[in-house]
């Protein structure tokens, strides 16, 4: 027999257990440089992105025949905010903040999913049907599967490269027999909890400071199954647009 | 950042990194996923060194690395349900005495045990008995409730006895649930 005891095992079990100080110094610092890289490369897509728009804006001005000429020699810098009145919708590819939603996270909510049969599909997450997502992104996600504490707890994970997210947008279905909101809440770890609903159906919305700031909301649209969305924080605004976009089939 | 204070965080680093690599080798059960935990976790608090936000330097790694535990392991491939040392992860690669053999059998099934808790009770039962943190750090430290912290912690160890009881190995869980850590 091998007796296991809590109080007693740490100090048995863990002490061979070392680090390599400097490696973790130098990892460290790898992972910020990174870091920077990829804020910067972020950054430089939005503004890009932005660019174009207003140059494409431009460009529709000049072609409309209704439209004075005085505006079409308006290209540049000071002409941008009129060009960009101009544009049908507006895009959302330039990050927002969305420092004031987290002063009263009881304030955000209540969201709704698609009701609209009809919308095409842009991506599907184990059968989610996702029928909106920010500007830019990609509609191929990195899909990632595996199984929680038991097997019997299933969960598909799909990761689009939302533009001006360093972690991207994440969209993860979760089935099991029986699983419902409470049983998932038991088992997820967020931070700042705010209570909402999707659809009249209770679900937690959270800030996580410490993982990329990013802000996530999960809940359970019918039992057995609970989807859980993530985005960076300053992306929170397309929370309500993503799960308005979600579907079930 | 300056000098000064990049030193200062390099300090903390080396007094702390023993400690912390331990409790990021418990939340996730292997040597290189604790090695990117804790490189993620102290790759954070590098940013914010010297700022207001970091009141404690290594509660702030560990809230940090216990939500990255939480939020990120799906985001793995593989999920083991039974954790595997390899030899060489066996006493830094040195040869084992015969008698730290138990111990290594220890580690094996506690790990594969934590494995089956929940992310946020495995967190509790990690800050809890393994760093010692009382009832009111823990919950500091993971953002909720000391009443929230004793209820996981509860169903944690029950977990954990179960799940140990039922070692191949033939490890037995002793030791009562009751008896918890003397801090409060």
């Amino acid at each position: 027999m091998n007796d296991i005891d809590l109080k007693t095992l740490p100090a048995g079990a863990l002490d061979d257990l070392s680090i390599d100080v400097d490696a973790l110094l130098s990892g460290v610092e790898r992972r910020h440089r990174h870091r920077r890289a990829r804020r910067r490369a972020g950054t430089g897509l939005a503004v890009l992105a932005v660019t174009g728009l207003v140059a494409t804006a431009a460009l529709r001005i000049g072609g409309d025949p209704a439209e004075t000429t005085d505006r079409t020699d308006e290209v540049g810098p000071a002409s941008q905010t009129g060009a960009t009145d101009t544009t049908a919708a507006p895009t959302t590819t330039e990050p927002t903040t969305t420092t004031t939603a987290w002063d009263d996270p009881s304030g955000l909510g209540p969201y709704a999913m698609s009701t609209d049969p009809d919308a095409p599909a842009l991506a599907t997450v184990d059968g989610v049907e996702i029928t909106y997502l920010p500007d830019g992104t990609p509609p191929e996600p990195e899909i990632g599967t595996g199984n929680e504490t038991s097997p019997d707890i299933a969960y598909v994970s799909g990761r689009f490269d939302a533009p001006g997210s360093l972690d991207g947008l994440r969209v993860t279905v979760t089935r099991a027999p029986g699983l419902d909101f409470d049983s998932y809440q038991e088992g997820h770890w967020l931070g700042e909890i705010g209570t909402t609903t999707v659809d009249g159906r209770p679900a937690v919305i959270a800030r996580i400071p410490d993982d990329n700031d990013s802000t996530g909301i999960y809940w359970s649209p019918e039992d057995g199954v609970v989807l859980d969305v993530h985005i960076d924080t300053e992306l929170a605004d397309e929370l309500a647009p993503i799960i308005g976009g979600l579907r079930l089939p | 950042m300056s000098g000064e204070r990049r030193a200062g965080f390099e300090d903390f680093v080396r007094a702390e990194a023993s400690s912390l690599f331990r409790t990021a080798y418990l939340l996730v059960g292997d040597r290189p996923g604790a090695e990117d935990l804790l490189q993620d976790a102290l790759e954070r608090t590098y940013r914010r060194w010297g700022s207001t936000a970091i009141d404690e330097p290594a509660a702030y790694v560990r809230r940090a690395m216990a939500n990255l535990a939480s939020n990120q392991w799906r985001w793995r491939r593989r999920r083991p349900t039974q954790v595997h040392l390899p030899d060489d992860d066996v006493g830094g690669g040195r040869p084992v005495a015969p008698d730290a053999a138990d111990a290594v059998h220890q580690r094996q099934d506690l790990l594969a045990a934590l494995a089956h808790l929940p992310p946020r009770q495995r967190v509790v039962v990690v800050l809890r008995y393994w760093d010692d943190l009382s009832e009111r750090d823990t919950a500091g430290v993971v953002g909720c409730s000391a009443g929230s912290v004793k209820r996981h912690a509860s169903r944690g160890l029950a977990r954990l006895r179960q799940v140990l009881d039922a070692a191949p190995s033939g490890s037995r869980f002793v030791g009562s649930l009751a008896e918890t850590r003397s801090t409060p």
